[in-house]
């Protein structure tokens, strides 16, 4: 299925398009809201834990909307420059290059600033006028007031799960946004992407669904987070190319879960119990 | 006794997890001293929280009996009563049993197959009596695919499992039938029994006494029953704790409860407040074990400290990879800014056609915002001892710690300078010598700071509890700043204290607080540094150097 045409020769954001429909299993109607909130130009929050398809989610919307998608994966030290833009030097002088943000903004795109609570204070403020009324971005740097594109829309996701009760998103920040919470799919549909997305047989989907749901029984506690539907899809794809079951989720779910000897070995004996 | 009063099985926290992990059960994990040579482990249900005591072995039979017992929990029917079934039939009744909540458990969870599947050995060999025939009779449920050939074996199995595989005996009433129909059979094989010498098998199998309510007109069950009485009368999970065993670190002499009393320390307490605290013996954290008592420092005479710490403060410049909300002024390959400097510099290679700079940009600031600091010393007894310069140790934490906070603050950062000291768990004293609105230097703060006083113990876990829960703000951190490694003289076993910091570690974590530990002087204390995360804790030679020090474990974090 294609919803879009191909890309124009003279597009700006070619490369940031989305060519090949990403799958994508709807748990709910979180794309009739999607398209609710695009329809009005609101700005989005995707709320989850990690690895339960947020951003899988963003990708296929952009491809079914046909819109370029911008991905920022934010962290502590994003400056502003990283997102707008900054000076270069070049043989004529300084020359200003666009950072991702005012590329969506300039263009029209779906700018996606991923786990934007790990970004500077300093930073996220950058995005309020582009989440109200205005739909501006003001470059102090060249001094251009940046209006958006019709196109462009601002979609972010936040792990309220594993972050310290200092790290979380502001109230100003917050209440900007439109909202949709994620978490990982009921067994039978979790299975279902992982077999799916790595190949594997239904039996051994199911024992991989069976361990993460256990591992997240800790979250919060002996783990920050329980397994991730990605580490299920990853220990999937260690079993499709060969790996013992057993051994691939060693690799892929136990030993990333916890540094803690203790916890790895009640993990690797959980996936000694779920793994047949 | 079956329990043993003063031990959890080794590994007990992990098999712990695993148990709550697969099944949401917690059992209370006990080791199970005993003299039998081939000793069963022992499940009881009767108190609020079941117990299972576990037989000191290897790891992987430990597992396989938690499993087991596990599945007890979750897929076993309520005790019956023995009245009318003969010793047999309940022995036929356990065997069956066990199978069944096996055979459950492992469709949750197949993989359990591989963990059971080694102990069930019986086969012909075992020979024909009614004791190898049951262990038989387990390993032909267990094993679908096993082969006994044994008539009556095959029969059990044609009972106990429907035509489709599926579970025949799937409820109480009908493994009752069952066990019942089945012990006639062996009374018309004329095999004999003694319930008393009989053993579960194979190994991995609880002694089963749990399935039974226990009943003061027979004769007693051939298993030890006597906890059950203690913990059916238990009450909440904290009085079958004492009613188990006494506190296990506490003794009469230093466990006084409220009594004990110091003059060193101001004891009008400001506010008390309880804290959890971690028994490495039970695995778990004892809620409301410790009293942390805040209260006012005594303040004393500080004109000779102030005025040795400002001097000392002239002299120490700021330290600019530290300065928090100025812009950098170095230059790096990326940035937020061009450099000035580098720019011209640039201009001319340009017209000179020679090699551009390679760094452009002024170098990013380490941190827009400042962190919030708290740093706690340690003033416990042991830092009245005199240094080379015959000064006591806490003088120079105390000096130390205060230039270093104002430093910190300083660069823009929000710190908190406390002090603790500990007389057993039930008076862990903690001073506030600066908030975060005093100056550091400040005479009020000074002054407080002269106050101080070496006393008691080093309670750290309580006292880094107590930091972690004062609300913080950005990016917060405590640094512990003592001589040793935790010690208090209601604690006997020399790693209690260590694993409840390394668990007070863990939750500081949890709460977004990093938490480090700088330790000054000669003493051993590797396994402080171990409770910590990696470069989190660091031996520190003297005062001069913790402003540096202080600031490496920050950036660790």
């Amino acid at each position: 299925m294609k919803l879009h045409d191909p890309v124009a020769p003279d597009d700006a954001l070619g490369d940031w398009r989305v060519r090949d429909e990403p799958w994508y299993a709807p748990v709910s109607d979180e794309i009739t809201a999607f398209e609710a909130a695009h329809a009005r130009g609101l700005p989005l929050m995707l709320k989850g834990p990690t690895g339960c398809g947020k951003t899988r989610f963003v990708e296929h919307m952009a491809w079914r909307l046909g819109l370029p998608l911008v991905t920022v994966a934010c962290h502590e030290d994003l400056s502003a420059g990283d997102l707008i833009g900054r000076f270069l030097l070049d043989a004529g002088g300084t020359r200003w290059q666009d950072g991702p943000l005012t590329r969506a903004v300039r263009h029209g795109a779906i700018c996606y600033l991923d786990e934007l609570v790990e970004a500077r204070a300093d930073t996220t403020v950058l995005i309020h006028p582009l989440t109200d009324a205005r739909r501006q971005l003001p470059l102090a740097a060249t001094g251009e007031l940046l209006h958006a594109h019709p196109d462009f829309r601002l979609v972010v996701s936040y792990n309220p799960g594993y972050h310290g009760v200092h790290k979380t998103l502001k109230a100003s920040t917050r209440q900007r946004f439109t909202a949709l919470e994620f978490g990982y799919p009921e067994a039978a549909r979790e299975a279902a992407v992982v077999m799916h997305e790595s190949g594997v047989d239904a039996a051994t989907a199911q024992q991989l669904v069976t361990l993460a749901e256990r591992t997240r029984r800790l979250a919060g506690d002996e783990l920050d987070e329980g397994a991730s539907t990605r580490m299920l899809i990853h220990a999937g794809l260690l079993v499709a190319e060969g790996r013992a079951p057993r051994a691939a989720c060693l690799q892929a779910v136990a030993v990333p879960l916890t540094d803690d000897p203790e916890v790895g070995q009640a993990l690797a004996a959980m996936v000694d119990a779920c793994i047949a | 006794m079956p329990a043993s009063p003063e031990a959890a099985p080794a590994g007990s926290r992990s098999l712990g997890i695993y148990l709550d992990a697969l099944w949401s059960v917690q059992p209370r994990l006990a080791v199970l001293a005993t003299d039998d040579d081939r000793p069963r482990a022992i499940l009881s249900r009767a108190g609020t929280r079941p117990v299972l005591h576990l037989p000191p072995d290897g790891a992987q039979l430990t597992r396989a009996r938690a499993a087991h017992a596990a599945a007890h929990l979750v897929h076993g029917s309520a005790p019956q009563p023995r009245a009318k079934l003969k010793p047999i039939q309940r022995a036929l009744l356990e065997t069956l049993e066990d199978a069944r909540v096996d055979w459950l458990a492992m469709q949750d969870l197949p993989g359990l197959r591989t963990l059971w599947s080694p102990f069930h050995v019986a086969d012909a060999s075992w020979g024909m009596g009614f004791d190898a025939l049951l262990a038989r009779l387990a390993h032909a449920l267990f094993d679908p695919a096993h082969a006994d050939g044994h008539a009556w074996i095959a029969k059990v199995r044609r009972l106990f499992f429907a035509p489709d595989g599926q579970l025949a005996l799937d409820t109480p009433d009908r493994l009752r039938d069952a066990a019942s129909l089945l012990g006639h059979d062996i009374g018309q094989m004329r095999l004999p029994f003694n319930p008393a010498g009989w053993r579960v098998e194979p190994a991995y199998r609880d002694d089963n006494h749990h399935l039974w309510i226990a009943d003061d007109s027979l004769p007693p069950s051939a298993t030890p029953l006597e906890r059950e009485d203690a913990d059916s009368h238990g009450g909440s999970d904290e009085d079958e704790q004492r009613a188990d065993r006494p506190p296990p670190q506490a003794t009469g002499g230093a466990d006084q409860g409220e009594c004990g009393a110091t003059a060193l320390w101001s004891e009008a307490p400001l506010r008390m407040l309880k804290y959890p605290e971690w028994d490495r013996l039970i695995a778990r954290l004892r809620p409301d074990w410790c009293t942390v008592i805040e209260s006012r420092p005594l303040e004393a005479d500080a004109r000779a400290l102030r005025a040795r710490l400002l001097s000392a403060a002239r002299q120490t410049r700021p330290d600019r990879r530290w300065h928090a909300g100025r812009p950098g002024s170095g230059r790096e390959r990326d940035g937020e800014a061009l450099h000035t400097d580098a720019l011209i510099e640039a201009g001319i290679a340009l017209r000179t056609r020679t090699r551009l700079p390679s760094r452009l940009y002024r170098a990013p600031r380490p941190h827009d915002s400042g962190r919030d600091v708290l740093l706690l010393i340690d003033a416990s007894a042991s830092t009245a001892l005199p240094c080379a310069d015959s000064r006591p140790l806490l003088d120079h934490l105390r000096d130390a710690a205060l230039l270093a906070a104002h430093a910190l603050q300083r660069d823009g950062h929000i710190v908190r300078v406390w002090a603790f000291a500990s007389d057993t768990r039930h008076r862990v004293r903690v001073q506030r010598l600066k908030d975060e609105r005093d100056g550091a230097l400040d005479a009020r703060v000074c002054a407080r700071a002269a106050g101080l006083r070496s006393h008691g113990s080093t309670r750290i876990g309580a006292a880094l509890r107590h930091a972690v829960a004062h609300p913080l703000g950005m990016r917060p951190a405590v640094v512990v700043l003592t001589d040793g490694e935790p010690h208090d003289i209601d604690v006997h076993d020399p790693h209690y204290l260590l694993e409840d910091l390394k668990q007070a570690v863990r939750e500081a974590r949890r709460a977004g607080v990093q938490a480090c530990a700088l330790q000054f002087g000669s003493a051993d204390a590797s396994g402080l540094h171990r409770a910590f995360a990696r470069g989190s804790g660091l031996a520190v030679r003297d005062g001069a150097a913790l402003d540096d020090a202080i600031r490496r474990v920050l950036g660790a974090g």
